[in-house]
């Protein structure tokens, strides 16, 4: 006796009947019920199709995972001698390799010059800093302000004209508070 | 060719023996599929050497445990999806994980659709560029049932092997898997449709 199959118990046997698992025992009542029904017969086609489509996907995949030379014995070597594989797995970057050993290489040396770079910009801030143990902006920058002053006194009373370039270049080698060159000449 | 498993046998039991050269054979043998099976789980071919390296490692490592009751490739694949399924995690891009019952016979997402064949003039690259972005949206669990069949064409018996679960539930998750799939993959590109 066979019973005939209904779609919903039709349908789920479709994918196994294509990829070829399904038994003649239910294989053979899955055919008569395709024979019959349109739906599951279109099931069949798109499993077909689908079919067609993880073959195209399978072999590009394939022709793309080829091993790199030389794995098989770099792989057996260190199996011998007692990598275990049970690690954390290396990044990319802490891997060797050529490439990866190339940039590790530019890596550390843009770290040095940054720190070279740095070392030294401090070195130079240091060596600007005021030493001795009073604080001075400027050392030149103590005013002859009496000096100024009587000048400045002279020049209002009319005793005296304006500086002469002498008398200014005198002060810029001096200690002292410095004019303005556009005031002054 | 397939390799033969009575090789393998002979060379499993060599290379317990300390002969390096048979292991060097053996990996030999399965580097290709491993590398494919890898590429399946991650985009970058640096990871992918490092998924099959560590594989084969392990495999060394617990080759004495090799029971023989399934085939070495079989064994090896276990090895394989577990490696880089931990690979995955580790590196922060965690597996999606199914939120329904995989083994839930009703219910494919009722597309209206149906997925038509890839087109006569459609690079394979393409084909396989846009199957590997709709498996990465896919729950693990259906992601690698889908794998072991379409990519490694393992039958049902050694996928249930592999994942040590029944041909029932092989079956049903498959056919699970395949309905999502083509539901992602029209979801994602409409236009693979049947018009």
């Amino acid at each position: 006796m066979s019973m005939e199959l209904q779609c919903q118990e039709a349908l789920p046997l479709v994918d196994a009947y294509l990829d070829g698992e399904l038994g003649e025992a239910r294989a053979g009542p899955l055919r008569r019920h395709l024979l019959s029904c349109r739906d599951c017969r279109g099931s069949a086609q798109e499993g077909r199709a689908r079919a067609r489509w993880f073959a195209a996907a399978r072999e590009s995949s394939r022709a793309l995972a080829a091993p790199p030379p030389g794995f098989a014995a770099r792989v057996a070597r260190r199996a011998f001698a007692g990598d275990t594989g049970d690690r954390e797995l290396a990044s990319p970057v802490a891997r060797g390799g050529e490439a990866d050993s190339t940039l590790q290489f530019v890596l550390r040396l843009t770290a040095l010059a940054a720190a070279i770079v740095i070392a030294l910009s401090l070195w130079m801030r240091v060596q600007r800093l005021p030493s001795g143990s009073s604080l001075h902006a400027d050392d030149r920058a103590l005013v002859p302000v009496k000096e100024l002053q009587e000048q400045l006194e002279r020049l209002n009373r009319g005793e005296v004209g304006v500086p002469r370039r002498a008398e200014l270049e005198r002060w810029d080698g001096e200690p002292g508070l410095h004019l303005p060159s556009d005031v002054s000449r | 060719m397939q390799p033969s498993p009575q090789e393998d046998l002979s060379l499993v039991a060599e290379s317990l023996a300390g002969n390096q050269l048979s292991f060097q054979l053996l990996v030999e043998r399965y580097q290709s599929r491993m590398f494919a099976l890898a590429r399946n789980y991650t985009k970058s071919p640096v990871e992918a050497e490092d998924i099959v390296q560590d594989t084969f490692l392990k495999a060394y490592t617990r080759l004495a445990s090799f029971q023989r009751q399934s085939s070495f490739y079989t064994w090896l694949c276990r090895i394989a999806i577990n490696t880089a399924l931990d690979f995955i995690k580790r590196h922060g891009r965690n597996p999606v994980q199914a939120v329904e019952d995989p083994e839930a016979a009703s219910g494919t997402a009722g597309a209206s659709q149906s997925l038509a064949g890839p087109g006569a003039n459609m690079e394979r690259e393409e084909i396989a560029r846009i199957t590997h972005a709709v498996l990465e949206e896919l729950p693990e669990i259906f992601r690698t049932v889908l794998v072991l069949r379409e990519f490694e064409e393992l039958p049902y018996q050694e996928i249930a092997d592999v994942l040590g679960i029944s041909i029932g539930t092989v079956e049903s998750r498959l056919f699970r898997a395949r309905a999502r799939f083509r539901d992602k993959l029209l979801q994602k590109y409409p236009e693979f449709g049947e018009a």
